[in-house]
């Protein structure tokens, strides 16, 4: 019989005593993957809404603030960039499609996106999938209005309802008092909903999106934020005005060749006329992600020492357990055993245990994951996965094994003691 | 005597165990055992009595090289245990020397007959002596238990479910699986009632038979006219009555 089997076999006898130090292994195993998960799950969901852009541009800004507006709705642009400066760089040879987007209206508290058809073309999330209509489909026509998964389930709207659109950010859409009422809506122009896409666990789920020349339609009766006085413009003329938008928020840029994406960073980061930035999304991330990274070590620590308090019960537990084993020991002296099998036993109880918390601890987080994953999206826009243990993981579970066999030592090395000690009489 | 040599061993050829001006004491306390000689042949039986606290005990676990001995030597088929290195020590002791507590001989969580392959599982030359024989370590361990009593049901069943006279039949069969040089056997009987003890008796002096030798200490001197030579503690070891110094 192997000391490994006997290790199992006499811990399972006394799996009552030691049940609760392997259910707060399991527990802190648990916590300290679910963090580590979740961080990933926060930078993919990240890194997923900007997945197929190559470049975003817009005027010249600190990268990550460009990006966090431009993509993730996040803050108010001071500036936009000139409509000329987006048709440049969609002529330049090396780019393969542009993305022009305008943001800057609301509807209630949702943010509204006024972007080309390229959107719906090119646009990618995820790894690398395109947009999918769960109902209608991107019509065109000037009033159209395609709503985000989460909009369309939040406010309960279907094809053909109509809405209005707010002037001012998604704050202003929250509280519609401080912007004077319903002179800051346009409640003349209402929009028709064309089309609702599919969820994709990004900011798209919670914009609405309108076409470029409907966001200067609402816009030609206004001027500097407010409507000008005694100037309303009915819908139906709308159409002998130019729509060509004059600014824009941003560009998102696909290139044909990956490989060329720092030469047109550097091209319009330098180039002549209007200042731009250009931005590399996973580079503006990464800056993200340092920002971050002091909360997210806080919360690594914590979890390691909850981890820690874990071990030290489950070594407590095996120690505890030993006055009352000196007699198998004894026993196992008696029929050969060397101190150090009786070393290793305890080690191998300890480690073994270790390794159950820790994998039980595993594939709690692992069914955590299947059943709170649907909900983690439509709350959150967090994909979590149910995936195979990734590398940091299996790291973190190696580290996990390796301190649950250091804690064993000293249950196994008091062992070692008494089996030198006790001789053939335990205890006397 | 050369107590520190193992080779003298050679003129001992039919002796299963030699002891030889053995001292013993626990740390920091004055010596509680001072054995001059004993000499146990091949295949003998030995009955050893005293009262408690008289160092029987101690001398058993220096017998079977768990105690080592500040001076003197033990000699357990002609290997002078004091001469091994410690994890040799536990690996002859494996090998030669078997053992019957008084009580609480067995793992609990094992079955009987796992606790009797617990002894073949520590001793190369014990599964070797079974395969000699023309079996295995498994079949050896349910015929021996069979003929101690303990039936095909029984070997099966958790070691702390049995009774204790089962746990000592147990006890025995694994202390005798792979014929051992030497059976130690530590007041085997005493949580026995008398019939379960002769009982037992019978069983422990039939299955050594001559191939090992037995040494039992017991305080029930009523046992001693069944072995082949009887001891008194007082007078194997001067130190446990210092009235009976010679």
């Amino acid at each position: 019989m192997n000391l490994l089997l006997l290790a199992a076999k006499s811990a399972w006898s006394r799996r009552g005593a030691l049940a609760l130090a392997v259910l707060s292994i399991t527990l802190s195993v648990a916590l300290l993957l679910s963090v580590e998960r979740l961080r990933h799950a926060a930078h993919d969901s990240f890194a997923a809404s900007v997945s197929g852009a190559d470049l975003v541009v817009g005027p010249r800004d600190h990268p990550l603030r460009l990006l966090l507006h431009a993509v993730f709705h996040i803050g108010m642009p001071d500036t936009g960039m000139s409509w000329d400066s987006a048709r440049r760089i969609g002529a330049d040879p090396a780019v393969a499609w542009t993305i022009p987007l305008s943001l800057g209206d609301s509807h209630r508290g949702f943010p509204v996106v006024a972007t080309s058809r390229a959107f719906f073309a090119h646009y990618r999330y995820g790894r690398a999938q395109p947009l999918k209509f769960s109902t209608g489909a991107d019509t065109g026509g000037l009033f159209r209005v395609v709503l985000g998964a989460e909009v369309a389930r939040q406010l309960g709207y279907q094809i053909g309802d109509q809405l209005a659109l707010n002037h001012g950010g998604a704050d202003a859409g929250a509280h519609p008092g401080e912007h004077g009422g319903h002179h800051a809506r346009h409640d003349d122009k209402p929009f028709t909903v064309a089309g609702v896409l599919a969820p994709t666990g990004t900011p798209v789920d919670r914009a609405l999106y309108i076409g470029l020349p409907a966001m200067e339609a609402i816009h030609l009766d206004w001027h500097g934020g407010a409507p000008i006085p005694g100037l309303s413009l009915p819908a139906a003329d709308l159409g002998k005005f130019d729509l060509e938008p004059r600014q824009v928020t941003a560009v998102l840029v696909g290139l044909k060749q990956r490989a060329a994406v720092l030469r047109m960073q550097r091209t319009i980061n330098t180039g002549a006329g209007e200042a731009l930035s250009a931005v590399i999304p996973a580079v503006a991330l990464s800056q993200l992600w340092e920002l971050t990274g002091a909360a997210e070590r806080v919360l690594d620590a914590i979890s390691a020492l909850v981890l820690a308090v874990a071990l030290c019960g489950l070594a407590a537990a095996v120690l505890a357990g030993l006055n009352e084993r000196r007699r198998e020991l004894a026993i196992l002296r008696a029929v050969g055993a060397r101190p150090l099998h009786v070393f290793l036993l305890l080690v191998c109880e300890g480690a073994g245990l270790t390794l159950a918390g820790a994998a039980a601890g595993f594939a709690l987080v692992q069914i955590a994951a299947l059943g709170l994953a649907p909900w983690a999206l439509a709350h959150w826009g967090l994909a979590i996965e149910m995936a195979r243990p990734s590398a940091s993981e299996l790291t973190l579970l190696a580290a996990v094994a390796g301190a649950g066999l250091v804690a064993s030592v000293v249950p196994g090395w008091r062992a070692y003691r008494l089996s030198l000690g006790d001789g053939l009489a335990p205890g006397v | 005597m050369n107590p520190g040599h193992p080779h003298h061993a050679a003129t001992l050829p039919d002796r299963a165990l030699s002891v030889r001006a053995l001292r013993f004491a626990w740390p920091g306390q004055p010596a509680c055992l001072d054995v001059a000689r004993l000499d146990v042949a091949a295949g003998e039986t030995v009955f050893l009595h005293g009262p408690s606290g008289s160092g029987k005990t101690t001398l058993l676990a220096l017998l079977a090289g768990i105690l080592v001995a500040q001076s003197g030597a033990v000699l357990v088929a002609g290997q002078d245990l004091g001469a091994l290195a410690p994890r040799r020590r536990d690996g002859f002791r494996a090998d030669h020397v078997g053992i019957v507590f008084q009580q609480f001989n067995l793992v609990p969580y094992l079955s009987a007959r796992d606790n009797v392959l617990l002894q073949c599982g520590f001793s190369a030359r014990r599964r070797q002596q079974v395969r000699a024989a023309g079996s295995t370590p498994q079949q050896e361990a349910a015929r021996l238990l069979e003929r101690l009593g303990i039936d095909q049901r029984l070997q099966q069943r958790p070691a702390s479910t049995l009774s204790v006279g089962e746990q000592q039949r147990v006890a025995a069969a694994r202390a005798l699986i792979g014929r051992p040089t030497l059976l130690i056997a530590d007041e085997p009987t005493s949580a026995l009632d008398e019939d379960n003890a002769h009982a037992f008796l019978d069983l422990l002096l039939s299955e050594c038979g001559a191939s090992c030798a037995l040494l039992l200490v017991s305080h029930d001197l009523r046992l001693a006219p069944r072995f082949g030579r009887s001891l008194a503690m007082a007078d194997l070891s001067r130190v446990a009555r210092p009235g009976a110094y010679r």
